[in-house]
């Protein structure tokens, strides 16, 4: 009988002929006896340790990547980075808008004057095609109005010539209407500048008033000074003698 | 698989918690607390160090879940991992700790009374000290064996070993728990590991 036959026979893992065959032996074998009851009783004395129930649930705290690892990361990155420039003559230059990157001297920056013009052509040519349109429209609204109406083309043609006069005096009242504006503002601005002068002027008036009655003050305030210092002089002076 | 749910449920719970599902993640957690803190406390033997295995379990559960590429392997695996938490908490504990066995070989037999009750937890509490003796690769085959309910064929795979090499673990792990209880000397103090 080897170890893993104890366990298999114990734990109920034999086969009904290993079983059998077991019993047999161990019936001829007191101490093999002996030794299944006290694992038996080793089994039950094991059972005897309940499960325990634990103390609340368990808080279970999982680490996120902590960031400054992510912005020690970045800053390795910008250190490799910065090294192999330094290494390679890696440049990055910012002319008038254009970031440039380059090994060695850098390029001056230029703008592409062939797409700028490519660009400024192209827009031209759809404003073109645009204004192409509108006036193949309104050309073609006029021949509808004088086809609808052939009996009165002079009337049409006064009708256009007072829309065009009326026009005419609203871009001149408009005109009016807009120097009078500036005109206004003009006056506006000239009084309050000429206010703010004046008062800039009573200001620096009112400024030397008050400094030359500071000096003023200040004089009188040293001429009686003077005044005490030469009679208590005199008296010092005088003092000594009298003893005398 | 699992004491609470069908295999078929679990697995789906796996599959959640594969996908960052906190609160799958949380019914595992309930599911399997008690059992991985009650194995921890038969390995270990003191409260505070299950604790921190069952922490040290379920965080690597929750970071490591989706290495698990067949849920119904669930279980071994589990198990490993406590395994492995309980042996490194082991290691952090002092190699001289003494143990105290006192009024082993006498008769535990008797009727319930309160005296027998007090006798039921001295011989629990003397039972959780022998599984403390004996080689921790012993110990994790008998706890998972006799407590948790492991197939020979799922301790195996827990342990990464064949089911020969569990079974003789079993029985040597028994053997010594049996001389232990029957020796005389059991009063005296005794160094483990």
């Amino acid at each position: 009988m080897n170890d893993r036959d104890w366990i298999d026979y114990l734990y109920g893992e034999m086969t009904e002929e290993d079983v059998s065959k077991f019993e047999e032996r161990m019936d001829s074998d007191p101490v093999a006896q002996k030794k299944l009851e006290s694992f038996r009783q080793m089994r039950f004395l094991m059972h005897q340790h309940e499960d325990v129930k634990p103390t609340g649930t368990p808080m279970i705290v999982v680490q996120q990547p902590k960031s400054w690892l992510r912005w020690t990361a970045i800053a390795a990155s910008l250190l490799v980075l910065l090294v192999a420039g330094r290494l390679l003559d890696f440049r990055v230059s910012v002319d008038d808008g254009l970031i440039q990157l380059s090994y060695g001297q850098a390029h001056e920056a230029k703008p592409n004057e062939s797409v700028i013009l490519a660009q400024l052509n192209e827009q031209k040519n759809e404003w073109q095609s645009s204004i192409n349109m509108l006036r193949s429209d309104l050309q073609l609204a006029m021949q509808q109005m004088q086809a609808n109406s052939t009996d009165q083309p002079t009337t049409k043609f006064a009708d256009y010539r007072y829309v065009e006069s009326a026009l005419h005096d609203l871009q001149g009242q408009n005109q009016q209407m807009a120097d009078q504006l500036v005109e206004s503002l003009r006056r506006e601005q000239n009084e309050n500048t000429e206010a703010l002068i004046n008062d800039l002027l009573r200001y620096w008036d009112e400024q030397r008033k008050a400094d030359l009655q500071l000096v003023n003050d200040g004089l009188q305030n040293l001429a009686q000074s003077i005044q005490l210092s030469s009679d208590t002089y005199a008296q010092l002076i005088q003092q000594p003698f009298e003893n005398y | 698989m699992n004491p609470d749910l069908p295999a078929s449920m679990f697995e789906h719970l796996i599959d959640r918690v594969k996908r960052g599902d906190e609160k799958a993640f949380t019914q595992l957690v309930s599911a399997w607390h008690k059992r991985i803190y009650n194995f921890a406390l038969r390995f270990c033997g003191q409260e505070e160090m299950a604790e921190e295995v069952v922490q040290q379990t379920f965080i690597q559960v929750y970071q490591k879940v989706r290495q698990l590429k067949d849920n119904s392997s669930f279980k071994p695996w589990l198990y490993r991992i406590a395994s492995n938490c309980c042996n490194n908490e082991g290691r952090k504990v002092s190699r001289n700790k003494k143990l105290m066995l006192e009024g082993v070989g006498e008769e535990w037999d008797d009727p319930e009374t309160p005296e027998t009750i007090y006798r039921q937890k001295e011989l629990s509490n003397l039972v959780m000290q022998v599984l403390q003796m004996i080689p921790k690769e012993q110990r994790t085959v008998i706890i998972m064996k006799e407590y948790e309910g492991l197939k020979f064929k799922e301790i195996a795979a827990a342990l990464g070993e064949s089911q020969n090499t569990i079974k003789s673990r079993m029985y040597y792990g028994l053997e010594a728990m049996r001389k232990i209880l029957l020796s005389k000397n059991l009063s005296k103090e005794i160094y483990y590991e």
